[in-house]
């Protein structure tokens, strides 16, 4: 099988340490298997606090899984030399402006992953630096020009250059567009299918944003409070979701076409995570939740091809 | 680097305070540099026939001595032109030596916090909780006097302002995305702290470099007043102060002299860290 | 015909600043209008200036603009002309606004009932006294849709979530029952369905107290749920206007045009496929072009594009508008 990257039962729990308090967990990730094959694009959605920055995080070992199996390119996470795990997963931030050096130029923000994990020589690095930047639609001349000279749609492309430096198999992007104006993100969206084409790329999508979601993405993970709620592929997930919440998130999403306007809107707000309801994570917010979704945490079944976690789907 | 300092000056230019400070340093350096050129007379030359004579302007004052000569008989002009060597110099060093063991120290501090942090933090608290000239007299007493001994006091006084600076400045740039995106391909706690964050920490840093440079020169003057710096003959501003002070009422200029150079000297340095301040600032700087 | 609410004809803002020679004309030829109890939906990228037109209707753009206007009447008031003390009963009071971040908005050490108490009293008219200001305050919160509003009057900003802290902004803004209500992007930071919630609230308080508001967004998918009429701002100048039927579904500008066609996610197409994206960004301020502001971004661009100032014609300011309803599908 030419599977990329599996997860199984991962969670991410961090102790909250308080004065005079008892030490208290904090779930952020529950419980969360999925795997990712070649050249695929998963997406995961949730609101924000559900736990999805967290995971991109632990799966590129920026933090420590609390329990769990993650395997990549058939090894076991902890058992990938360190060099080598650099150029199997990468990852592009949501804030262009934060994510870039701003004392550094570009060359040097797009070299740097060469300068750690190559031995090739400045001219042998430079060579590289400005093939990628062609690439990714930036001119040979920015390559001494320092981060706050470019608009913010530069910038992601330079955080792009630098992340497919190493050619890695597995790219994590974490909200790369939500800072864009919305006729940038069109581009960004677009050179990153392009670069998919060109590097072999898997890309794991992060996003808040339904419709980037579905134009991106093979397969959807819908996220809660740190827990699976529904995973199956993208058409399955836009054409019926299950879920209540995958629902109400898909009616939410603001819409162009006013036959598919909705006018339901979901009330009250996530939960803390640190007082996490007895039952069903989602069961206060949630229009048909029943006696047992109060009292006990729904597990994930397969139905209609997909996986949901709900009593009454 | 080049942008960053071209857009200093850019900024420094419409401060005037700033701006006479740095002429009044470059003409100090220049002056120390060329010394054995412009001074006119060896600075410890002893004529015996010239004593305690008053400036050339003034009555009574002699042709070679422009600003007179010392009880000793020697020549005051010479004697300050030589001193401003060893002012600057004794600055630049303390500057130099506080300021890399203090942004090291900052760094460590600010990065990695915990146990690390919390003993550096101490010992600067133990530092700063004495008046620092005390401290740097208490140091000297244990070491000896002379101007190696005072300039490594006075540096060791200083560390812990550059501590600080460095510290507070770490653990807001720690934070920041690009340094997670340095470790996500594989950058070792070294190059983080000290090629990715610390130029990001330049401009307090720049700042309080000029101003310890200043903090030096008064405190290295002060202990060679207190007899504990530089020993004689050797010509420097605080020696001289002191060395001329029981002649305060008989002859004005041999006090007057020294520690006008002193003033002057303290006072460009501390304009044109002010003027750095002013320009640095992410808070005045304008959005463009 | 009633007379409008608001209107504006030929608004332009220039910026004086000692760097550059040539003043920036940020705001060009801007005209618009707005009914009682309205919404009007203006939609528009960063530096399509309409965030400085909002501050200029609340009299907030500094000492180094300079407004010049044939007509800019606020309920039969010249705000053009207006003195600094009477610009302080209009603003917060009969025009209030609401901004993108809630969270920098509020006062980080002073509790929620400080806040909205001080601007209750401030803008007095009902001779209230600290208590009756209390409970006027209680009530807006009810209003807004806080749940446990008693508590909730307790808390500082940091204890509550970005939408609680946009709800207590909007109980701030109406609590003086202004006529207008500018929301400056009051949706952008928050997350889908908060956004619902937020902006179905404000929808209900514009029905109800019959109060126009002017919705500022980046995306259409917002005006085309919320709004009845919209115009469209590119540039500094508004590039197209109507209603919003007309313009998410027959887009007259080419830049109408691309911004909805490059919006990801409409079901009929197939994933990982290209989206037809406008390319090339928006212009800086000192470096438009001539001619139409779009000209060098556009698909459709023509020689003549390039040297006239184009003219705002019947709902669009484009030379050559699209005429054809052109098919599209969207979600």
């Amino acid at each position: 099988m030419n599977e990329l990257l599996s997860v199984e039962n991962l969670h991410k729990h961090y102790e909250i340490k308080k004065l005079f308090h008892s030490s208290r967990q904090l779930k952020a990730i529950n419980d969360i298997s999925f795997h990712l094959s070649k050249n695929e694009n998963l997406g995961i959605v949730g609101e924000s606090g559900c736990g999805k920055s967290t995971l991109a995080k632990v799966l590129t070992k920026l933090e420590n899984k609390t329990s769990g199996e993650i395997e990549i390119n058939g090894k076991k996470i902890d058992l990938v030399d360190k060099n080598e795990f650099h150029s199997l997963i990468q990852m592009v931030f949501q804030d262009p402006y934060q994510s870039l050096n701003p004392r550094k130029k570009a060359l040097d923000i797009i070299a740097d992953p060469l300068v750690i994990n190559t031995q090739l020589s400045g001219d042998e690095r430079k060579n590289k630096v400005i093939e990628m930047m062609k690439k990714v639609g930036l001119r040979e001349e920015f390559a001494s020009r320092y981060p706050h000279h470019f608009s913010g749609g530069q910038r992601q492309r330079l955080g792009i250059a630098r992340a497919l430096m190493l050619h890695p198999k597995i790219l994590i992007l974490d909200e790369p567009v939500s800072a864009l104006d919305v006729s940038i993100q069109a581009q960004v969206l677009n050179l990153l299918l392009e670069l998919q084409q060109e590097f072999q790329l898997s890309y794991i999508f992060i996003s808040h944003d339904l419709s980037v979601i579905q134009h991106m993405s093979d397969r959807i993970l819908v996220m809660y409070l740190g827990r699976i709620v529904e995973y199956g592929s993208r058409d399955e997930i836009f054409n019926k979701p299950l879920h209540p919440y995958t629902k109400i998130l898909l009616e939410s999403a603001p819409k162009t076409n006013r036959e598919k306007i909705s006018h339901h809107v979901l009330n009250g707000e996530l939960p803390s995570a640190l007082n996490l309801p007895k039952g069903c994570a989602f069961a206060p917010r949630c229009p048909i939740a029943s006696d047992q979704c109060k009292h006990e945490v729904p597990e994930l079944k397969n139905i209609h091809n997909r996986d949901v976690a709900c009593f009454n789907a | 680097m080049k942008i960053f300092f071209s857009e200093l000056y850019f900024e420094l230019k419409k401060n005037r305070g700033a701006m006479i400070g740095i002429i009044f340093i470059l003409v100090c350096l220049l002056i120390a540099l060329f010394a054995p050129l412009i001074a006119p007379h060896n600075p410890t030359e002893v004529f015996p026939e010239a004593l305690r004579l008053p400036p050339s302007f003034i009555e009574g004052g002699r042709k070679g001595f422009f600003l007179g000569t010392d009880d000793i008989g020697r020549d005051i002009l010479s004697r300050l032109i030589y001193g401003s060597r060893i002012s600057l110099s004794v600055g630049f060093s303390v500057v130099i030596i506080s300021l890399i063991v203090g942004t090291f120290l900052g760094v460590l501090s600010g990065f990695y916090g915990g146990i690390i942090d919390r003993i550096i933090m101490r010992i600067t608290d133990l530092i700063m909780s004495l008046p620092s000239i005390l401290f740097a007299i208490v140091i000297v007493a244990v070491l000896g006097p002379g101007i190696t001994n005072a300039i490594v006091a006075v540096s060791i006084v200083a560390v812990p302002n550059f501590i600080r600076i460095i510290r507070s400045q770490v653990m807001v740039e720690k934070n920041r995305q690009y340094v997670l995106a340095a470790r996500l391909f594989g950058a070792g706690n070294f190059r983080i702290m000290f090629v990715e964050i610390l130029p990001n920490c330049m401009a307090p840093l720049i700042v309080q470099a000029s101003l310890g440079f200043s903090d030096g020169i008064l405190n290295c003057a002060a202990l060679g007043f207190l007899g504990l710096g530089a020993q004689a003959p050797m010509s420097e501003w605080g020696t001289m102060l002191s060395d001329a002070r029981s002649f305060i009422e008989s002859s004005p200029w041999m006090v007057t002299l020294p520690g006008a150079c002193i003033l002057l000297t303290v006072l460009s340095f501390n304009l044109l860290g002010d003027g750095l301040r002013d320009a640095l600032d992410p808070r005045l700087k304008k959005q463009n | 015909m009633k007379t409008p609410l608001l209107s504006v004809k030929d608004l332009n803002i220039y910026f004086h600043s000692d760097n550059v020679q040539r003043p920036i004309h940020a705001i060009r030829d801007l005209s618009f209008s707005i009914m009682e109890g309205e919404m009007l939906g203006v939609v528009g990228e960063s530096g399509s200036g309409k965030s400085i037109t909002n501050l200029a209707l609340m009299g907030l753009l500094g000492e180094s603009a300079k407004i010049s206007a044939m007509e800019c009447k606020f309920n039969n008031k010249n705000l053009l002309s207006l003195t600094q003390s009477q610009w302080q009963s209009v603003r917060g009071g009969e025009i209030a606004m609401i901004f993108q971040d809630p969270m920098t908005a509020l006062n980080p050490f002073l509790t929620v009932e400080f806040q909205l108490v001080e601007v209750i009293l401030a803008h007095n008219s009902d001779k209230l006294n600290k208590r009756q200001a209390i409970d006027k305050a209680l009530d807006l919160l009810n209003q807004v849709g806080i749940s446990s509003p008693k508590e909730r009057l307790k808390s500082y900003p940091f204890e509550l979530s970005g939408g609680m802290a946009q709800r207590v902004m909007i109980a701030m803004a109406i609590s003086t029952n202004p006529k207008l209500l500018i929301a400056d992007e009051p949706t952008t930071a928050l997350d889908v369905t908060i956004q619902k919630q937020i902006l179905t609230l404000i929808k209900e308080l514009q029905i109800k107290k019959n109060m126009a508001v002017i919705l500022v967004t980046h995306d259409l998918g917002v005006v085309s749920e919320f709004s009845e009429r919209t115009q469209v701002m590119y540039a500094g100048e508004i590039i197209e206007s109507g209603s919003t039927h007309q313009i998410i579904n027959h887009p007259r500008h080419p830049y109408t045009l691309g911004l909805l066609s490059s919006r990801p996610g409409a079901i009929a197409r197939n994933a990982k496929t290209l989206l037809p994206s406008i390319g090339g960004i928006v212009p800086a301020f000192h470096q438009r072009p001539n001619g139409c502001q779009f000209n060098p971004r556009c698909q459709f661009v023509k020689a003549d594009c390039q040297n006239h100032q184009i003219e705002f014609i019947e709902g669009s300011r484009c030379l050559y508008p699209l005429s054809v309803a052109l098919e599209r599908s969207s979600t």
